[in-house]
Formats: C-alpha cells, sequence, structure tokens
C-alpha cells in the first residue's frame, strides 16, 4: 500500500503563525524559499503529523512544547494521504502546555489519540528514524554518513540495510536467560542425585524383577513337590497297612539289630565260632586272676564278692571288671602317688642332710678360725693368772705408784726449801726456816734430804710394769668373748652331727621303703594290662556267643515278616523318598520366607524412591529439552552471525551497484566516475569490519579513498547517491522521498543536475519533495515540477 | 504495491538460515518460528516466541517421560 502525501495544512507550529496549506506534487514537487522561509519546518510538520514529535524532539534538542509557534496557543498539522484505497487524513494538534491529539480519518473510520496511532503505524509501518533517514533527507544526514567516526557509519548504515535487525536479534537471542534456567535444572538434578539415584532406582528395579521371578520359580517347584507327596503319600498306605500287621516283629527285629550292631556286627561276623564250655574255663581264670589283682591292690572285699561269682553269669563278670576297672586305676593312681610321695620324702631330706653338712662345715671353718685364740689365752692365764688376778694386780700397782709420786713431791719440796735457806744463808748469813720460822745459822744444821733419783727410777719401773699389765688385761678381756664363742661353736657342731646321724639313718630307710614299692607297683601294672587282655578275649568270646544266637533269631524273625508279605524295602524307598521331598518343602518355604520378605522390603524401598526418581527424571527431561533449545537456538545464533555477514556483501555489493550508478549521474567535474562500498577487516577475531567508500578515478581508473581524496561537495554527493541507492533497494510503504536542501555546498549546476536526476530517475518511484534556496533550480525545474514557493506572508520569521 | 523492503529484507534472511542449517531441521525449524515471531510482532514477540518455546521445552520433556 504506497501511501504519497497530498496536502499539508500548518498553522501556529514552528515558523508558520498563520495557516498555510501546501498542496504537493503527485511525483515531484520544488519547495523553493530563503532561509527561514519555512522549508524545513514545512518538513517537520509532516514529521510531527505522522510521529507526533520530530528529529530534534526525540533527539531531546529541542521540547515538544517549543514546536509551538511563539506567538500561537497551540500547533495544528493535518496531512492527507493518498493511497490506493483513498485518502487518510491525519491531523494532530498540540498546545503550549506540550499536550497532543491526534485525529485519523481513512473513509468513514475515524481514530483518536491512541488508536490513531496504532492506526497510522500499521499504516505506515515506520519509525521515526527510519522516516529521518529514508524519507525526509537533510544536510545533517548525509554528512553524519561521510564524516563520522567508522563505528557510527557502521551502526547507520547497518541500520539503513536492515543489518541492524539481525543485530537485534541476535542479541535477543543470547540465551542467557535459558542458559540459566539450564544451569538451575542441572543444580537441581545434582541435588537430586542424578544419575546415581536412577541407577539406584534401576538396580532395585532389576532386583525386585529378580526377587519376583525366583519367587515364582520355587512356587511352582513348591507345587510340584507337594503334588509328588500326595503321590508318596498314597503309595506308602499300602505297605504301611502291613508294617502294622507286622510291627511287633519289626520291633523285635529293629532291636535285634541294634544289638548286633553294638556287638560289632561285621567284624564279628567274621570271626569264628567259639565253644561254649571254653569260654566257661576261660571265665573261671579270669575270675581268680581278677580276684589275686584286686587284693594286690588291697580291695579285699571286692576281691571276695568277684570269687563268689558264677562264671555262667559272662555278663555280670565282665560288667564287673568294667566297674571295677577304673576303680583300680585309681588304686594304682593311688600307688604311684605314694611313691611320689616317698621319692619326695627323700628329696627333701637329702636337702636336709646337705644343708646339715653345709651348716657342720661352716662351722668347723669357723671353729679352726677360733683355736688358735684358745693357745694364746692359756699362755697368758698361765703367765699372768685370769682376766681378775690381773685386774687385782693393776689396782695395787696404780697405789704404789701414786705413793711414789707423793713421796717424790715431798722429797722435791724439802730440796727446794733447803737451797733456799742454804741461799739467804750465803747472802745474809742468817736464814728462816721457812716451815717452822726458827733461825738457820748453819747449812750443817739442816737436816738431811734423800737423793731423789733412786726415787724416781723405782716409780718409773713400777709405771712400765702397770702398763703391761693394762695390755695383758685388754687381750684377756678381748680373747674372752671369742673362747666363749668357740666353745658355742663346738657344742653346736656336735648336735649337727648327731642331728645327720639320724637323718642319714631315715633317708636309708626311705629308700629300702621306695623300692619295695616300686617293685610291687611295677608287679600290679603288669597284673592289671595282663587282666586286661584276658577280659578282652573274654569280652570276644561273649560277643561271639551273643551273635550267634541273636543272628539265629534275626533269621526266623526274616522268615516270618517275609511269610506275612511285608514290603519293607519299598516302604523304605518311600519313607526315604518322602522324606527327601519334605525335606526339600521345608528348606523351599524358609527360602520363599525369605524372598517374600526381601520383596515387601524393596517393594518399600522402590515406593520410596519413586518419588525421587519422577522428580528427577521430570527435572531431567526438562533439562534435555531445554538443553536441546539451548544448543538449538546457539546453532541458529551462530548462523545468524553468518547470514549477517553473507547478507551484508550481498546487500553492499547491491548498495555498491546502485550508488556508482547515482554518482556518476549526479558527479558532473568527471574527476571521479564511479563509486564503491567495501567492508574492510570483517570476520578477523570476529569483528565484524567497517565500511569503507571508495571512488573511482577518472584520470588513471584506479579506486582512491573517498575521505582522503574527495572535496567535501563531492562527499555530500557520494552520501546522497549512497541514500538514494539504499531508497531504490529499501521500498517503503510511505512512497514519499524528501531531500531538504540536502547538498548546499555544490554549484549550482550541480544543484540543477541533481534535482534533473530525482526528476527523471526517481519521481517515476517515489513522490520527491525537494526543498532549496536555489532560485535556478526552482526556475529550470518549475516547468516538471510542481513548485511551491515559501516566505510570503505566511511565514513568521521571528521563529 | 511495491514489495516491503523489510519483507525483502526477511526473505533474504530467511533463505540464507535455511541455507545455513539445512544439517540441523531442528534448529532450522527454531530459527523459523523466531523470525516469524520478530518479523511480525518485534523484539516483544520475539521474547514471547522464546518463553513459549521454553515452556514447550519443558513440558515436551516431562510428557516424554511418563511411562
Amino acid at each position: 500500500m504506497a501511501l504519497r502525501v497530498k496536502r499539508i495544512e500548518v498553522e501556529g507550529f514552528r515558523a508558520f503563525r498563520d495557516k498555510l496549506v501546501v498542496e504537493l506534487g503527485e511525483r515531484f514537487t520544488v519547495v523553493h524559499g530563503p532561509p527561514g522561509s519555512g522549508k524545513t519546518s514545512l518538513v517537520r510538520a509532516l514529521e510531527f503529523a505522522l510521529f507526533g514529535e520530530t528529529r530534534e524532539v526525540a533527539s531531546r534538542l529541542m521540547r515538544k512544547e517549543d514546536l509551538v509557534n511563539d506567538f500561537c496557543d497551540k500547533a495544528r498539522v493535518a496531512v492527507v494521504l493518498v493511497g490506493e484505497k483513498g485518502e487518510i487524513l491525519v491531523e494532530r494538534t498540540l498546545t503550549r502546555g506540550g499536550a497532543s491529539k491526534l485525529r485519523v480519518v481513512e473513509g468513514s473510520n475515524e481514530f483518536y489519540d491512541g488508536l490513531g496511532e496504532q492506526h497510522l503505524r500499521s499504516k505506515l509501518a515506520l519509525t521515526l528514524d527510519d522516516f529521518a533517514w529514508e524519507v525526509a533527507v537533510g544536510y545533517q544526514e548525509l554528512q553524519a554518513l561521510v564524516h563520522t567516526s567508522p563505528s557510527v557509519r557502521n551502526r547507520i548504515l547497518d541500520e539503513l540495510l536492515g543489518l541492524a535487525e539481525i543485530r537485534r536479534l541476535y542479541r535477543e537471542l543470547s540465551g542467557k536467560e535459558l542458559k540459566g534456567y539450564l544451569e538451575a535444572l542441572r543444580d537441581e538434578l545434582a541435588k537430586l542425585g542424578g544419575e546415581e539415584l536412577l541407577r539406584n532406582y534401576e538396580r532395585l528395579k532389576a532386583k525386585y524383577r529378580e526377587v519376583v521371578s525366583e519367587r515364582d520359580a520355587i512356587v511352582r517347584e513348591l507345587e510340584k513337590l507337594e503334588a509328588r507327596k500326595r503321590v508318596l503319600e498314597e503309595e506308602r498306605d499300602i505297605p504301611q497297612a502291613r508294617a502294622a500287621e507286622v510291627s511287633s516283629l519289626v520291633e523285635e527285629r529293629g532291636k535285634l539289630k541294634t544289638m548286633l550292631q553294638s556287638l560289632g556286627d561285621e567284624k564279628l561276623a567274621r570271626m569264628p565260632a567259639v565253644d561254649e564250655s571254653y569260654v566257661k574255663e576261660f571265665a573261671e581264670r579270669f575270675k581268680e586272676e581278677l580276684a589275686e589283682v584286686l587284693e594286690m591292690l588291697y580291695m579285699g572285699e571286692e576281691a571276695e564278692r568277684v570269687r563268689n561269682m558264677d562264671v555262667t553269669e559272662l555278663t555280670a563278670l565282665l560288667e564287673t571288671y568294667k566297674n571295677l576297672s577304673d576303680k583300680m586305676k585309681s588304686c594304682i593312681i593311688k600307688m604311684e602317688y605314694e611313691v611320689k610321695d616317698v621319692y619326695n620324702e627323700i628329696k627333701r631330706l637329702e636337702d636336709y642332710i646337705n644343708s646339715l653338712e653345709n651348716d657342720i662345715a661352716e662351722i668347723e671353718a669357723k671353729i679352726n678360725e677360733l683355736e688358735p685364740l684358745r693357745s694364746e689365752y692359756d699362755a697368758l692365764v698361765n703367765k699372768y693368772g685370769d682376766s681378775a688376778a690381773v685386774t687385782k694386780k693393776i689396782a695395787q700397782l696404780e697405789v704404789d705408784v701414786r705413793a711414789l709420786q707423793a713421796e717424790e713431791g715431798r722429797l722435791r719440796c724439802a730440796r727446794d726449801l733447803q737451797e733456799e735457806a742454804i741461799q739467804q744463808l750465803k747472802e745474809r748469813g742468817a736464814a728462816t726456816c721457812p716451815v717452822c720460822g726458827s733461825e738457820i745459822s748453819d747449812a750443817a744444821a739442816l737436816p738431811k734430804v734423800e737423793p731423789l733419783e733412786a726415787l724416781r727410777l723405782k716409780r718409773e719401773r713400777l709405771e712400765r710394769l702397770l702398763q703391761d699389765l693394762k695390755e695383758i688385761e685388754r687381750k684377756l678381756r678381748k680373747l674372752e668373748p671369742e673362747l666363749k664363742l668357740l666353745d658355742d661353736y663346738e657344742s653346736r657342731r656336735e648336735s649337727l652331727s648327731r642331728a645327720l646321724d639320724e637323718r642319714l639313718e631315715e633317708l636309708h630307710e626311705l629308700r629300702v621303703s621306695a623300692e619295695e614299692l616300686e617293685e610291687r607297683l611295677r608287679e600290679v601294672r603288669r597284673r592289671v594290662a595282663e587282666l586286661a587282655k584276658t577280659y578282652g578275649q573274654l569280652d570276644s568270646y561273649y560277643k561271639r556267643l551273643r551273635y550267634a544266637e541273636l543272628q539265629e533269631r534275626l533269621k526266623e524273625l526274616e522268615a516270618e515278616i517275609r511269610k506275612r508279605g511285608y514290603d519293607e524295602q519299598r516302604l523304605a524307598q518311600i519313607s526315604k523318598e518322602l522324606d527327601e521331598v519334605n525335606r526339600k518343602i521345608s528348606s523351599l518355604k524358609a527360602k520363599l520366607e525369605l524372598l517374600e520378605a526381601s520383596e515387601r522390603q524393596i517393594a518399600r524401598d522402590l515406593s520410596a524412591l519413586e518419588v525421587s526418581v519422577k522428580n528427577l527424571r521430570d527435572v531431567k527431561e526438562r533439562e534435555r529439552g531445554i538443553a536441546a533449545l539451548y544448543s538449538n537456538l546457539m546453532a541458529v545464533r551462530s548462523a545468524l552471525a553468518e547470514a549477517h555477514v553473507k547478507l551484508r556483501q550481498r546487500l553492499v555489493e547491491r548498495l555498491s551497484e546502485a550508488a556508482s550508478w547515482i554518482f556518476a549521474k549526479l558527479e558532473r567535474s568527471g574527476e571521479y566516475d564511479a563509486v564503491e562500498i567495501q567492508v574492510q577487516s570483517a570476520g578477523a577475531r570476529g569483528k565484524r569490519g567497517h565500511y569503507v567508500f571508495r571512488a573511482r578515478r577518472g584520470a588513471d581508473g584506479n579506486y582512491v579513498p573517498a575521505f582522503t581524496r574527495m572535496s567535501d561537495g563531492q562527499r555530500s554527493l557520494l552520501a546522497l547517491s549512497i541514500l538514494l541507492a539504499l531508497r531504490r533497494l529499501k521500498p517503503r510503504n510511505l512512497a514519499v522521498l524528501i531531500l531538504d536542501e540536502v547538498v548546499p555546498n555544490v554549484d549550482e549546476d550541480t544543484k540543477v543536475a541533481v534535482a534533473k536526476f530525482l526528476a527523471e530517475s526517481l519521481s517515476s518511484d517515489l513522490q520527491v519533495i525537494l526543498t532549496t534556496q536555489s532560485r535556478r533550480v526552482a526556475e529550470e525545474l518549475g516547468s516538471t515540477a510542481k513548485l511551491v514557493t515559501l516566505g510570503g506572508a505566511g511565514a513568521a520569521k521571528f521563529y | 504495491m511495491p514489495a516491503s523492503g523489510r519483507s525483502a529484507f526477511f526473505d533474504d534472511l530467511e533463505e540464507l538460515l535455511k541455507d545455513l542449517l539445512k544439517d540441523n531441521p531442528e534448529a532450522r525449524r527454531l530459527a523459523e518460528r523466531l523470525l516469524n515471531a520478530y518479523k511480525e510482532r518485534g523484539v516483544k514477540g520475539l521474547r514471547e516466541e522464546l518463553r513459549a518455546l521454553t515452556e514447550e521445552a519443558a513440558k515436551h520433556g516431562s510428557e516424554g517421560q511418563e511411562d
């Protein structure tokens, strides 16, 4: 549904204070006017009517209410669009306060505000941005395309080519939420136990099936066995009835067999038969031998009882021997203990004798050591008397010595006094007796004093004698206790020797007694051993006699049982089989009980696991579904990235071709005859690359970078060529192209050429509206285009 | 009525995606659904479609497990 603009009515909007109605040509319209005449305002009025705002308002370069003319309270723009289905009126008002209203009328339908916007969008399928870049292009847009940074140019061109849509898609399909959801599911799976839980569950299920299968097999086996049991029980009834009839015989036979078994059935069967009278004689000898042995063992009473026994009662005799056998053994053991006790006593006595001998030897040694002292003592006593006599002599000598000392002192005093008196006489001629005080005149008159030397020698001799005696006394005192000790030792030696003699005699007696006891013990042992052999022989004779007797009876019984028609073998066979069947049934029932218990337990465990497993499977399946979706989404995303590159290449090639053709038409100098657009540096390390514009130089045919080689005007023409090419390649519902003074920086001829190109090449598909200040353009195109001149009374210059 | 440029663009894109995803039928179907949603209802529609697909994938998973 290609729409075109038929009429624009504007009042109170930007430069237009008064109402202005502009009728547009169906194919090509030139809007001419000087600067400020309202050419751009007219374009913005159309923009405002269709989108409710202008690009300046959208990019916040001005407020919406500033669109209202300064002298008006409100602005009103009405646009009539024409399509195949008729006209559409779009009327929009804006108050100074910023309130805006919309009315859309199509045929008999009217839409207001929100619904109107919606209706308008569906008709136009265009955004304000699309309108600014593809429908109503101004000088600023062209400059932005050629004078901006590569990244901005990329964005603009991607947007114009539609590739931005792919980028938006790519961004939207990042899958972040899906990945988060997937991770959450995987976390939940891990919490629930994951594969391990499932494996456990499957293992348990397999185990359950195994148990059930085994149980069923056992039940079937049990059924078979029960059936066999019933058959066997029926078969057993007939021989059992016969068995009841011969039960007493069978019982007796059983007993006989038991008895024969206890006798040693097979061994006895191989032995020759024995004569009863011989056995009796043998038993007699055995009895006598037993009695004698019992007597040897001091078991007189038992011996007497044995002698009184009747040998025809062989069982009693053998039994008596068996009973006495232990007792005899006890007696032998007792004898052995007696012998052992005697030997212990001998040993003890020998130890004691050794100890006595050691003691005697020790005392002997001490006596020998002390013996010389006795000779010394005897010699001293013979010379000086005993210690008491010596003490007495010492006391006498001490008295004598003290008397001599006193006499010696008296003599020394007398001599000293005489010498003093003699000295006085010599000095003074007279002296006074110091004792009596009498006058002494002659020294000769003085009494004679004995010589002191003889007295001193006597005293010293006595003193030496006294010392010698004291030494003798000390020696005697010292020897006396040792001699007393010697006496003690001798006395003790005597008593120990006596004890030794007694013990030696006792030892001899014990040794004789021990030998006798040992001899007796050996004899008893020999006789008991012989008796045991005899007993064995007698027992064997007894068993053989008994065996022959029992065998005879057994034969009689067997004959009787057979005679009565009792099939014992069959009954035994059935009983045996029945026992086997019963045993198997019991075993299987026990096993069945265990299996059923196990089955119940597993069923309980399974039931407990069911909920977790169901939950886990649910989560797992969700995870699987989401993982698949995520994987596919990533594949789509990857394909989108690849498609982006391919599609861009395709679009750029088309664009390049179309733009080159247009540029060749507009560029009048001939310096450049073609242009091309390329994408450079794309793909390497994930780079999207950037657009590069190149121009072919007419002089040498080489392509050169457009931005560095071209003039400003040529670059404007290049940008215009690209935008026009895009417009041709990308049809819109609104088949209108408005060029608002797009190339002001070129000469008049070029402006005319541009206008003519638009009129000739584009106006067949598009409704072209060109605004220009150029009078020449207006004049030259005036004949072929609808000419609208602004700058008259309707325009307000003070906007 | 001229063919919509946007429509032509999406036709090209769809064709390319089909070719690129020819070996992955599930991803190809997914691409078709998403592209249609975006083409008809824009980003909002695309998001809604993605949500619906997520729900379907989760639901389909739990249904497939029942035995």
